[in-house]
Order: structure tokens, then sequence, then C-alpha cells
């Protein structure tokens, strides 16, 4: 049994969602049709719960100390109403803890939003750290709910919710603001899948009728599957896939840090260390020659028979109708438009290796 | 005798349990794969609507090559969907005369049709009378489908 359910299940059942388990979480992977859906993203308007992620409260005197310590994003000049993402807190080798978005909620109060599989080991580094610091972290997670609006009709339909949410910038956020449904927390404009997007945090009760309200308004229902396919579509990590603890976000041509502009943050040094000796291994996507099955995570990657590396995510992209991924090659072999191939239970299927992402955003 | 069972399978009412759609004018077995015997000893192989919905979206079959031969129980080849491997297993020993070149197009048909233009191979069957040990339409859900929600 999953240890925690997201608190909008009824909703999901009501809808015909097929639950799984992720990350220790009960929660939606499809509504019957997550290829469906992953279009209907991007064509249309679709929902996501994703109250699985990590919602953790920084705050206190230190807090802005605190948090640009923790994490490798500069985070010094970010203002109330502003976040920061992608960023991720690294470890002293340069190593992924999490990756994670920091929201300035208001001067000395930041959110953290982390990856679901992460949140113990979150809590304690962020714990385990805070020594020296007058901080007071608190976790959210299971007392809020969180979902996402997506794709090009999504402006208009959160305009109706939350007035003046269609100005917000890129990574710009509201935070308590009144709705119809209650007070939400955060709005926010971010977004993973290349489409106009917003996020909504606040209380189930008030969370739960504004997903109603979004699918009584015509946005369709999507689940993890599809969340999956449009996160690689775009060519995001998957934390535990394609990122974890060993892995430096140089390798992952991830960047999640500032370098200039920041003095001092756990993993700098090792990060510098990275630039200066070099990388074996670098992250790059490739994309099918023709249909082929889906390469598994730990799919080799040859060249001829030469192994070069191996896959860490791939799917069926259903809006450019062929098989992408992304893995890691050494770093001597990471050219883009030569053809490679990938090896499926002994059978060796071309492909060519691309940066990326697959599908253009349209998101500005 | 033995036309006179086939005429009487077809009779026979389709079942229904849960969402799944089981046809009783074929067999099944514990793999999920159904055959169906068109005409003397050729025959269609391809997965229940129980395993398509367990499965999911499909996108990719692999082409099974004309003429090649497997024994009953052996891999004829696998269909995939976003998250999972299905393997197809010969349901009785069987010799591929066809693979449905559709699904090169359109994997989906899997799922949109799982019993009639979602076929995965003709067969010419060995010996029909293996047909009639795998299990109905009925045995079928009641001892695996029931066994395994």
């Amino acid at each position: 049994m999953p240890k925690f359910s997201t608190p909008l299940l009824d909703i999901h059942e009501e809808k015909g969602a097929s639950l799984g388990e992720f990350a220790n979480w009960k929660m939606p992977i499809d509504y019957g049709d997550m290829l469906g859906e992953a279009l209907a993203t991007r064509s249309k308007m679709t929902v996501f719960d994703i109250s699985h992620l990590t919602r953790i409260i920084v705050e206190g005197e230190d807090s802005k100390k605190f948090v640009n310590w923790i994490v490798a994003k500069n985070i010094a000049k970010l203002a109330p109403g502003w976040m920061i993402a992608p960023t991720a807190m690294l470890n002293e080798n340069a190593g992924f803890v999490d990756d994670v978005a920091v929201y300035c909620l208001e001067n000395g109060k930041y959110m953290i939003v982390g990856n679901a599989i992460n949140k113990e080991k979150d809590l304690e580094w962020l714990s385990a750290h805070s020594s020296g610091f007058n901080v007071k972290i608190r976790d959210i997670t299971e007392e809020t709910a969180m979902i996402a609006l997506q794709g090009p009709k999504s402006p208009s339909l959160a305009a109706e919710v939350v007035s003046g949410i269609e100005d917000l910038a890129p990574l710009q956020i509201l935070a308590t603001t009144k709705s119809d449904f209650g007070e939400i927390l955060v709005a926010s404009k971010s977004g993973w899948t290349g489409e106009p997007g917003f996020e909504f945090i606040g209380s189930p009760e008030t969370i739960g009728k504004l997903l109603r309200h979004f699918l009584d308004k015509g946005a369709a229902p999507a689940g993890l599957g599809a969340r999956d396919i449009l996160r690689i579509e775009m060519g995001f990590c998957l934390y535990g896939e394609d990122i974890d603890e060993n892995v430096t976000p140089i390798e992952a041509r991830y960047w999640v840090f500032s370098w200039k502009k920041k003095e001092e943050y756990i993993g700098k040094d090792a990060l510098h260390r990275k630039i200066v000796e070099g990388v074996d291994l670098l992250r790059v996507g490739f994309e099918a020659k023709a249909r082929m099955p889906i390469p598994r995570h730990g799919a080799k990657i040859r060249v001829d028979r030469r192994e070069i590396g191996y896959v860490t995510s791939s799917t069926f992209s259903p809006w450019l109708k062929r098989v992408v991924g992304m893995g890691y090659v050494k770093a001597s072999h990471a050219i883009f438009n030569v053809r490679v191939n990938v090896d499926v239970r002994g059978r060796l299927y071309q492909v060519t290796l691309k940066d990326f992402p697959f599908v253009k955003p349209k998101m500005s | 005798m033995k036309k006179n069972m086939v005429v009487k399978e077809r009779m026979a009412e389709d079942l229904k349990y849960k969402d799944y759609i089981i046809k009783a004018d074929r067999r099944y077995a514990e793999t999920h794969e159904w055959i169906k015997l068109l005409e003397d000893n050729r025959a269609r192989i391809g997965i229940s609507d129980y395993a398509q919905k367990k499965l999911k979206n499909v996108v990719y079959a692999e082409p099974v090559e004309e003429g090649a031969s497997f024994r009953k129980g052996e891999l004829i080849t696998t269909v995939e969907s976003i998250k999972a491997v299905g393997e197809i297993y010969a349901p009785v020993d069987c010799k591929v005369t066809k693979y449905n070149e559709k699904l090169d197009d359109d994997p989906s048909l899997i799922n949109t049709d799982p019993y009639g233009e979602g076929w995965i191979v003709e067969v010419e069957v060995e010996d029909p009378s293996q047909i009639d040990e795998l299990l109905t339409a009925e045995q079928y859900v009641d001892k695996v489908i029931k066994k395994e929600e």
C-alpha cells in the first residue's frame, strides 16, 4: 500500500482514472488514454493533480541566506511574487539531492517544491544543514493539494478564476490570492510541458473545488503517464531516472546553478572541479529514425557494436509520432545529428542523437 | 462433431466482466492470447480485451516473419505500450502465415478492436484439437481474470 494518497482521489475516481502508485503516492496514472491526454495538453487544455510533489516552507530571519546556501541558483534577488525554477539542492560532490523550484511567498518566506520520491531526504537534508541559521522548516505537502492547468487554452480559463493571473510573466506567482473557491496559497505560471500553464496550491478543499471547476469548463483530466510523455518531449529530467545523487548538473546538461554571480553554495566547489577536469558522460536526446520499440531505462546505446552509453528515459511521442528519449553517452561521442544504435533486447535500432527539446515550447 | 461444437461456441453469448468484453467465439490461453479458427487449419491470434486494457495504449508491435514455427508456449512476438511490454506466446503449435501489417501503421488497433482488426498473426495450426484444450471465454474469466483482479 502506498504511504500517501492524493486528497483529490474521489474526483479522479469519478472521472474514471486508473490509479497507481508512484513514489509512495496513490495517484491517477491515466484516464484511459495517456497518449490522448498528452496530445490534448498540446492542442487544448488538461488539468493534472500534482499533489504528490513535496512542498516545504522555509521561513525565519535567516531564510534567504539559508535557501541561498542550499540551492545552486542565486535567490538573493528573488523578490516576493517570483519563483526560480528549475534549480537544485546539490550534495558536496555536486550530485543532485533533488531538483526543485523555489518560490518567494513574502520577504523571508520561501517554498521549496521538490520531487515526491525525495520528500524525507529533502527534509533531512534541509534540517541537517540548517544549524547556525535561524530558520523554521515546515512540510506542508499533506495539508495542501496542488494542480496544474496546462495547454494553449489554459490562460483564459485560469483568468476566470484568479484575476490577474493572465498578466503573469513566466515564473511570476500570486501568493495568497482570493478566488470563488477559497483562498489559493500560490498561483504560479511555470509549466513543464512547453505549453502555457499554471499551478495552484491550496487547501485540499479549495483545490478540489478548483479542479472540479476546470473539469466542468472543459479541461480534460490527465495523469502521470501523460506527464511523463510531455516532460520527455521537452527533454526534462525525472529524478531517479535521469538524474540522481551520483550525477552532477554538468553531465546532465541541466542548468540549475548560478556561476559567477553567486559566492557560495553546497556543491559549488565540486561543480568547479568538474568543469576543470571535464566529464566522461553527457546527457543527450535521441530520436528514432523509423518505428521501433521503446528502449527502457538501461538499454545500451552503441555505435556499430561499440557501447557508448545507455538510455535513461524514453517514450513514444504522440505529437511527433515517433520514439524519443534521453540517455548518457561518452562525452567523446556526444555529437548531435550523428546516427547511433539503441539495443533493445539484442536488436539494434537506428536513432539520431539530438539536443533538447524535441517539441519546441510555445510558452514565452 | 467438432463442427457442431464450433457452431455452438459462435452462438454463445459474449461475456462481460467489469469493463472487459470476452468474446465467446474463440478460445483463450492463460497468458491472455485468443485464438480463433477461420477455416481448415487456419487461425488468427490476438490478445484479449482484458489484456489490451491492462497494457493500455499500444505503440509498437514487433513484426513476425512469415513461415516461423512455434511450439505451444513459445514467444511469438511482443507488443509494447508506453509503460509495458506484452509478450505474445503461441497458444498452440503453429506456423505463422501472415503478420497483421496494419499494426505497423496503427498499433492502436490492438486497443480499439482487439478481437477484429487488431489481430496479430495468422497461423496454420498443426493440431486443431490443441485449441479445444484451451480455455473457453467463461473459463478464461473465472480462472484467469477474476484471479488477477
